[in-house]
C-alpha cells in the first residue's frame, strides 16, 4: 500500500503542477482551459526537436519552455483579441478548439513510433523504503506547491499581482483605469502554458509517448482544481496529489478497470457537500 | 392551450417542410449517402439534447453524448446479445432507461453550476467512457451485432425510420419549448430566483429537462447502434464529447433547425474529407479555427444568428413597441389623508417581529408592519436599511429568520419559494424577465394555472402592453418593468410586492405609473406593498408609509405625517441638514 | 484592443456570416453531389484494361500507430503497377482513416465497396474494422485482408488475417517463456480489451492443461496502459514477479521499461509483436540489454508476428530494398500492407478461380481457390480458402534486444520462428 501511494506520486504530482495552472487562469482570465495539458505537451514535444541536435537536455528543456511560452502568447493573443467581452462558458468553448487543435498537430509529431525525451534528472532515483522514487517526480510535486505559494504572495504583494487581479474582477473597468489588459491576459497565458509545458517535462521521459492520454491530463486537473472550488490554490495542489494516488489505489484493487472514473467520484461527493447551501444560482 | 398550439405552428410546418426536402433529396440517393444521411441524422438528435440541457435551460451539462451510449448498449444487449427485443422496438427502451441516468446526472445540477457542473458532467463522460471501455456493462462490447428486421432492411427503409425519429423527436421539442415545461426552462436559465417566485420549482425543472434530453439522447444511442451493427465506445470518448458541446453551441442546438444544421454539417464536412482523403488534421484545424470564430461573435451560434435576420426582416418596425398610457377617462381612486386603515389586515400581509441575522449584523430588528387587504403601503428608507431584505424574507429566501411572516391569515414559515408564490409575488429591482420570451408567454410562464388569452389580455391591458410576438429582450426597460408587474397580479396573489419600480423613469413616466398602481387592488384585488425612494410616487400612490433605518421600522403612518417627520428625515438626510419645523 | 461594434456593423457582420456558412453548406452539396455521380456504385464492369480497384481502412488519426500500413501497400503497389499491373490491369489503390471510430469504419466500408466499387480491402490496419463491419463484409461477400487484432477477425469467412494475431502471439510467448526462459513467476500485464480478455483465459487454460509445468502465479489486469505506468509495474513488483507479458505497443513497452528500472522492479519484459518498432533498441538504450534492471532480468523481448527488417531472408530484403526506393518508413504496419498485397497480388495473378479478376466475384474465386502462399515475411504459408474462419499465420519471430539492435532470440525453429497449434477458435 506504501509502494502504491508512493507510486501514486508520479501521476499526482503532474496533476498538481496542472491544477494550480487552471485554477490561476480561472482565476485570473475567467477561462477554464480544457487545453492546457494539451498546449503544455505540444511545448514539451519541441524538446524533442531540440534534442535531435545533439544538446545537453537541461538547455533542450529550457528552450521547450520558450516554445511553451510563444503557444501561450498565440492563445492569449486569441483570447484578448476576441472574447475579452465573452462569458465565461463561451471563453471555455473556445479553449476546446485549441485542444482539437493540438491533438490533432501533437497526433501528427507522436506518430506511434518510441521517443526518449530529454531527461534533465537522467532517470535517477531516491529509494524511501524500498521503493524508488523518481527525482523528478519529488520536484514536480515540490513545484506545485512552491508555484501555488509564490502565485499566493505575489498576487498579494505586488503590483502587476493587484493589476491582474483588478482585470480578473471587471476587466473593462481595470481597462479604463489603465490596466493594459491585452497585455496581461496575453502575459498570463503565455506563464500559464510555461507552467503546463514545465509540468509535463518532468514527467514524460517515463510515460507514454502517445499524444491524447496527454491531452486527457486536463481531465483529473480540472477535478483537483475544483476541489480548490476554483480559488483556493494549495488545495488545488493538494487535490491532485490525492487524485494521483486514489487512483493508484483504486488501480491496485478489484476495480482497476474503472481507475479513469475516480476523479469523477471524488469530486461529485466533494462539490456535493461543499456547495450544499447553495440554493440558488444567483447570490441574490 | 390554444395559445401554445398556435404558437408552435409556424416552426412545426418549418420543420415539415424541411423534412420533406430532405427525403426527398436523399431517400432516391445511392446508399452510401443515405447512410451519410442517417449519421447526420442521430447526430442532430444527440443535438437536440445538449440543445434542450443547455440551449434552453442553460445547464451547462457536458456528457448528452454518453448518454446516448446508454441507449446503444441497452439495445446492444436487448437485441444483439440476448436477442430478447429486436431492433427497432428495443430502441424506445433505450430511451427510457436513459432518463434515469441523466436524472442522476441531473442531481450535481442542483447545487453545481457554470463551469463547476461543466467539469462535473465532464467527469462523468469520463467515467461512462471508462466503463464501456471495460466492456463489464452489459451490451457494451463489440462481440455482438444487431441486426435490422427483413422490413427495415430493404432499400431506404432504415433511413425512412431515422429521418421518422428526428421528426418526432424534433416535433416533441418545439411544442415543449412552448409549453410549461420549456417556458421554466428559459425562466430557470435566466434568474433561479425570480423563476421561483414565479412560482416555479426549480427542482421538477431542472429535472424534466435533464429527463427528456437524457430520453433524447438515449433514442439517438439506440438508433446509432442500430445502424453501424455494434456498440463502439469510441464514439462516446471525452474528446467527443466536448467537442460535439462545442459544436452544438456553435450551430445553437437550442434551436431544432441548429440541431439539424450540427447533423448536416458533421455529415457533410467528413463526407468531403472522405471523398478527398485529406488527412483528418484539416478537419480538425477548420473546427478549431471554426469554433474560436463563431463563438467569438455572439449568442445563439448559427441559427441564433439566423432567426435574428429573419426577425429583422419580418419585425423592423415592430421593436419599439408603444405602451398605451393609462385610460384617462378612468377615475384615479383618491388618495386619503386620513387615519390608518383598520387594523383587520384580511387577506392582507402581516410582518410581526421579523428579526434578520447575517452573522454579527442584524439586517431586520424586530420589524411589525401590516399591509391590510386591498390596501397599497409604501416602504421606504435610505439603502442598507433592510428593504430588499423585508421582501427576500417574504418571498422566502432568508433561510432563517425569527418572527412571523403571514398572509391570508396563513403562515409562510417553512413555505417553499415557489409554494409562497400562490399568495405572494414579487418583482426585482434588476431586470429578470426572460428575454427570449413575448409578453404573452412570460404571462403564461407566470400564471402557473391554465390562464385563459382574455386574462392575459387584461394584463396586457393593464400595463399597456400591446400584444406583440417581439421578445421581451428587444423592448425597453420600461415596458419590460411593467411586464414584471402584470407577471406578479397574472399569478393572482394575495399580496405583491413592488420593489424599485420607478428607478430610472422619467417623471411623466413615474406618474403615469403611479396610476396604474393605483388601480391594482380594486382591479387585481391584491394589497401591495411598494418599495420606492422616489417620494413623488410614494405621496401619489401609498396613503400609508413606513420607514426603515438600519433594521428598525422607525415609522408606520400615514404618509404626509411621516414623511414630514423630522426623525424620518434626519434618517435620510443626516442630522445637520435638517431644517428645522 | 477589442473593437466596439455599432448595431449596424454587427448585422453587417452577422449577415455575413451566416450566407457565408450558407455558402458552403451549397457548396459542399453540389460537390458530394457531382462525385457521387461521377463514381458509379456496384462492381466495374469487366474489360481488359479495367482497373482492379483495391480499398484498405485504418486507424490513423487519434494516436493509432498503423498509418504506416498505407504506405506499404502503396510501395507494393507501385512494383506492379511500374511491371504492367496484374495481366495488364492496373490496381488503384485508395485508403481511409477511421479515426478508431466504429461510425467512421460503417461509413468508409459502404464508400469503398458501393459508392467506389472496390473488390477487396487489404492491409486494413483498424480496431473497429473487424467488430463493426464484420456482418457488411459478410453479407456482401467482400474478401478482406489485412491485420487481426480482436476474436472476431479469427472467426469470420470473409476475413483473412496475415499476422499471427495476439492469440497465437500469446501461445508463442508462453510457450517460449516455460520452453526456454523458465522464470519463478509471470504477470500478465493486459491492456483493457474486453473481448480478448475472455477469449485469454480460455487460451491460458488450454495451455496449461497441455503443458503441466507451466504456472500464472498472477494475472493482473490494468485498465489502459497509456495512463502512467508506475502504479501497474508497482503492483508486478509486489507480486514478486520477474517476468513480465504485456500486449501494448511500442511507446507504452518503452514506458513501462522505464518506469520499472524507477521503481527498482528486477524482471525481464516480454510483449506482443504490436510493441515492435525498429525505434525501440535505440530509445531504451542500455535499459534494453539483458541484466539491465537487474540478475533476473533476461532482456526485453517481443513475439514480432512478422519477421522484422533487418533479417536476412531474400523476400525481407526485397521489400527493404523497394521501402527504400518509394520512402517507405519500414515497420511492423509498412510489413503488414506489403505482405497483405503481396498474397492478394499473387492469387490473382494465379488466378485459380478463373474470373475476371476486375470483378469482385472474380477476385473472391481467386482468393477461395488459391494455393498457399509463402513468404519469408510469415512463420507459415498464408492462404484465403473456402473455410469459415481463417488463421494461416501460426507463428511468432521471439526477438530480444542486444547490443543496440533486435536479434532473432536463441532456441526457436529452423527459420527462426516459433510455430504453434491453430488455437480453437473463439466461442
Amino acid at each position: 500500500m506504501y509502494e502504491q501511494i508512493l507510486g501514486g506520486l508520479v501521476a499526482g504530482g503532474v496533476y498538481a503542477a496542472l491544477a494550480v495552472c487552471v485554477v490561476v487562469m480561472y482565476q485570473m482570465l475567467g477561462v477554464l482551459s480544457f487545453a492546457q495539458s494539451a498546449l503544455g505537451a505540444l511545448g514539451a514535444c519541441s524538446m524533442l526537436w531540440f534534442q535531435s541536435f545533439g544538446m545537453n537536455p537541461w538547455l533542450s528543456v529550457l528552450l521547450g519552455l520558450v516554445v511553451g511560452a510563444a503557444i501561450g502568447v498565440v492563445a492569449g493573443w486569441i483570447m484578448a483579441r476576441y472574447f475579452l467581452e465573452a462569458s465565461v462558458e463561451v471563453r471555455s468553448a473556445a479553449t476546446v478548439g485549441f485542444l482539437v487543435a493540438s491533438v490533432a498537430i501533437g497526433n501528427r509529431i507522436l506518430n506511434g513510433s518510441t521517443y526518449s525525451f530529454p531527461d534533465p534528472f537522467g532517470g535517477r532515483t531516491v529509494t524511501i523504503g524500498g521503493q524508488g522514487i523518481p527525482i523528478a517526480t519529488l520536484v514536480e510535486v515540490t513545484l506545485a506547491f512552491v508555484l501555488a505559494v509564490g502565485i499566493s504572495v505575489g498576487l498579494k504583494k505586488t503590483f502587476l499581482g493587484a493589476q491582474l487581479r483588478a482585470m480578473s474582477e471587471r476587466a473593462t473597468t481595470a481597462q479604463l483605469l489603465g490596466v493594459r489588459v491585452g497585455l496581461l491576459t496575453v502575459l498570463v497565458w503565455s506563464a500559464g502554458c510555461v507552467v503546463s509545458t514545465m509540468a509535463l517535462v518532468f514527467v514524460l521521459p517515463t510515460s507514454t509517448t502517445s499524444f491524447p492520454p496527454l491531452a486527457y491530463l486536463i481531465v483529473p486537473a480540472t477535478a483537483a482544481a475544483l476541489l480548490g472550488l476554483l480559488q483556493n490554490i494549495y488545495m488545488a495542489a493538494l487535490g491532485g496529489v490525492l487524485i494521483g494516488i486514489a487512483e493508484s489505489l483504486v488501480l491496485a484493487s478489484r476495480f482497476g478497470r474503472y481507475t479513469d472514473a475516480i476523479p469523477f467520484l471524488i469530486v461529485v461527493a466533494v462539490m456535493m457537500y461543499w456547495r450544499r447551501k447553495d440554493v440558488w444560482s444567483e447570490a441574490r | 392551450m390554444s395559445g401554445l398550439r398556435r404558437g408552435s405552428i409556424p416552426s412545426l410546418l418549418t420543420l415539415m417542410g424541411v423534412m420533406l426536402v430532405l427525403v426527398a433529396v436523399v431517400y432516391p440517393a445511392p446508399k452510401y449517402w443515405q447512410y451519410v444521411a442517417t449519421v447526420g441524422l442521430i447526430q442532430a438528435a444527440i443535438g437536440l439534447s445538449i440543445g434542450v440541457v443547455y440551449g434552453s435551460a442553460g445547464m451547462l451539462s457536458l456528457c448528452q453524448v454518453s448518454l446516448a451510449a446508454v441507449g446503444s448498449w441497452t439495445v446492444g444487449y436487448l437485441s444483439g446479445q440476448s436477442g430478447i427485443i429486436p431492433a427497432p422496438w428495443s430502441i424506445p427502451f433505450g430511451a427510457l432507461l436513459a432518463v434515469p441516468i441523466g436524472l442522476l446526472v441531473g442531481l450535481p445540477a442542483m447545487r453545481l453550476r457554470g463551469v463547476n457542473l461543466a467539469i462535473v458532467t465532464l467527469g462523468f463522460a469520463v467515467a461512462i467512457y471508462s466503463v464501456g471501455e471495460a466492456g463489464e456493462v452489459p451490451g457494451s462490447s463489440p462481440t455482438f451485432f444487431v441486426s435490422l428486421p427483413a422490413w427495415l432492411s430493404g432499400k431506404g427503409m432504415w433511413f425512412l425510420f431515422v429521418w421518422a425519429s428526428f421528426l418526432g423527436l424534433a416535433a416533441a421539442v418545439i411544442v415543449l419549448r412552448r409549453s410549461r415545461w420549456g417556458l421554466t426552462w428559459l425562466a430557470i436559465a435566466r434568474s433561479e430566483r425570480a423563476a421561483a417566485s414565479m412560482g416555479v420549482s426549480v427542482f421538477r425543472t431542472k429535472l424534466t429537462a435533464f429527463g427528456v434530453s437524457a430520453f433524447i439522447a438515449g433514442w439517438a444511442g439506440g438508433m446509432l447502434v442500430a445502424t453501424i451493427g455494434s456498440p463502439d465506445p469510441g464514439t462516446f470518448s471525452p474528446l467527443e464529447c466536448l467537442s460535439f458541446f462545442v459544436l452544438a453551441v456553435m450551430m445553437g442546438a437550442g434551436y431544432w433547425e441548429g440541431a439539424l444544421a450540427l447533423g448536416f454539417f458533421n455529415a457533410v464536412s467528413s463526407a468531403l474529407l472522405r471523398q478527398w482523403n485529406l488527412p483528418p488534421e484539416i478537419g480538425s484545424l477548420l473546427f478549431a479555427v471554426g469554433s474560436v470564430q463563431v463563438l467569438s461573435a455572439g449568442h445563439g451560434g448559427f441559427s441564433g444568428d439566423v432567426r435574428r435576420l429573419i426577425n429583422r426582416r419580418r419585425r423592423r418596425d415592430e421593436h419599439v413597441v408603444t405602451l398605451r398610457s393609462r385610460d384617462a377617462s378612468a377615475p384615479a381612486i383618491a388618495r386619503t389623508d386620513g387615519p390608518p386603515p383598520a387594523i383587520d389586515i384580511g387577506s392582507g400581509l402581516q410582518f410581526r417581529d421579523l428579526t434578520v441575522k447575517y452573522g454579527a449584523v442584524t439586517a431586520l430588528d424586530s420589524v411589525t408592519i401590516s399591509v391590510p387587504e386591498r390596501s397599497i403601503v409604501g416602504l421606504v428608507g435610505p439603502n442598507g436599511a433592510g428593504k430588499s431584505t423585508l421582501v427576500d424574507a417574504a418571498s422566502g429566501f432568508i433561510p432563517s429568520y425569527t418572527g412571523n411572516i403571514m398572509v391570508d391569515g396563513r403562515s409562510l414559515d417553512g413555505m417553499p419559494v415557489h409554494h409562497r408564490a400562490r399568495l405572494l409575488r414579487r418583482t426585482f429591482q434588476s431586470d429578470r424577465t426572460v428575454g427570449e420570451l413575448n409578453p404573452g408567454d412570460y404571462l403564461r410562464l407566470s400564471a402557473v394555472k391554465a390562464v385563459t388569452i382574455a386574462e392575459i389580455g387584461e394584463i396586457l391591458d393593464f400595463v399597456g402592453c400591446p400584444a406583440t410576438r417581439t421578445r421581451l429582450d428587444q423592448l425597453d426597460v420600461r415596458t419590460r418593468r411593467l411586464l414584471m408587474i402584470g407577471s406578479c397580479l397574472v399569478g393572482q396573489p394575495k399580496v405583491a410586492l413592488i420593489d424599485e419600480p420607478a428607478a430610472g423613469l422619467s417623471a411623466d413616466e413615474s406618474e403615469d405609473l403611479g396610476l396604474r398602481l393605483l388601480d391594482i387592488p380594486e382591479r387585481f384585488g391584491a394589497a401591495v406593498l411598494v418599495i420606492e425612494h422616489d417620494m413623488e410616487l410614494v405621496r401619489l400612490v401609498c396613503p400609508t408609509v413606513a420607514v426603515l433605518d438600519f433594521g428598525k421600522l422607525i415609522a408606520f403612518g400615514p404618509t404626509a405625517a411621516v414623511l414630514d417627520d423630522p426623525q424620518v428625515q434626519a434618517a435620510y438626510l443626516g442630522d445637520e441638514l435638517v431644517v428645522p419645523a | 484592443m477589442h473593437a466596439v461594434l455599432s448595431p449596424g456593423d454587427r448585422r453587417r457582420r452577422v449577415s455575413r456570416r451566416v450566407s457565408a456558412i450558407a455558402a458552403v453548406a451549397a457548396a459542399s452539396l453540389l460537390i458530394a453531389a457531382c462525385s457521387s455521380s461521377s463514381s458509379p456504385s456496384g462492381s466495374s464492369s469487366g474489360s481488359a484494361t479495367a482497373d482492379i480497384k483495391i480499398g484498405q481502412i485504418d486507424s490513423i488519426s487519434g494516436g493509432y500507430p498503423f498509418g504506416d500500413a498505407v504506405a506499404g501497400a502503396q510501395s507494393y503497389v507501385a512494383m506492379v503497377n511500374a511491371a504492367g499491373g496484374i495481366h495488364g490491369h492496373k490496381i488503384v489503390f485508395e485508403s481511409g482513416d477511421d479515426k478508431g471510430q466504429a461510425s467512421e469504419a460503417a461509413t468508409l466500408a459502404r464508400k469503398f465497396v458501393e459508392q467506389d466499387g472496390d473488390v477487396a480491402l487489404i492491409g486494413d490496419s483498424s480496431l473497429p474494422e473487424c467488430p463493426t463491419n464484420q456482418g457488411y463484409y459478410t453479407q456482401n461477400k467482400v474478401p478482406i485482408v489485412g491485420t487481426g487484432a480482436q476474436p472476431q477477425c479469427f472467426a469470420q469467412p470473409f476475413f483473412q488475417p496475415v499476422n499471427a494475431g495476439p492469440y497465437i502471439g500469446h501461445e508463442v510467448m508462453w510457450d517460449y517463456t516455460f520452453s526456454q526462459l523458465k522464470p519463478a513467476s509471470v504477470c500478465q500485464l493486459e491492456q483493457n480489451d474486453p473481448t480478448s480478455i475472455k477469449y485469454y483465459d480460455q487460451l491460458r487454460a488450454e495451455f496449461v492443461a497441455s503443458h503441466p509445468g507451466a504456472k500464472f502465479t498472477e494475472v493482473t489486469y490494468v485498465n489502459d496502459a497509456s495512463k502512467d505506468p508506475t502504479p501497474a509495474v508497482t503492483q508486478a513488483k509486489q507480486a514478486g514477479c520477474d517476468l513480465i507479458m504485456l500486449s501494448t505497443v511500442a511507446p507504452n513497452l518503452v514506458a513501462f521499461v522505464k518506469a520499472a528500472k524507477q521503481v527498482g522492479l528486477d524482471a525481464t519484459f516480454m510483449c506482443l509483436g504490436s510493441c515492435y518498432d525498429a525505434s525501440v533498441p535505440k530509445t531504451l538504450g542500455a535499459l534494453g540489454e539483458p541484466g539491465a534492471l537487474g540478475p533476473k532480468d533476461q532482456g526485453v523481448f517481443v513475439a514480432a508476428e512478422l519477421a522484422p527488417i533487418n533479417d536476412p531472408s531474400p523476400d525481407v530484403q526485397a521489400m527493404v530494398a523497394q521501402f527504400k526506393k518509394t520512402n517507405t518508413p519500414a515497420d511492423f504496419w509498412s510489413e503488414i500492407g506489403w505482405l497483405s498485397m503481396a498474397e492478394v497480388v499473387n492469387a490473382l495473378t494465379a488466378n485459380k478461380g478463373g474470373g475476371d479478376i476486375t470483378t469482385s466475384a472474380g477476385v473472391v474465386a481467386a482468393l477461395q481457390k488459391m494455393d498457399p502462399y509463402t513468404n519469408g515475411l510469415a512463420a507459415t504459408p498464408l492462404i484465403f480458402g473456402t473455410a469459415q474462419s481463417h488463421a494461416p499465420n501460426l507463428g511468432s519471430k521471439m526477438l530480444l534486444i542486444k547490443n543496440g539492435d533486435w536479434t532473432t532470440a536463441p532456441g526457436q525453429g529452423s527459420n527462426g520462428f516459433t510455430i504453434v497449434k491453430a488455437p480453437t477458435p473463439p466461442n
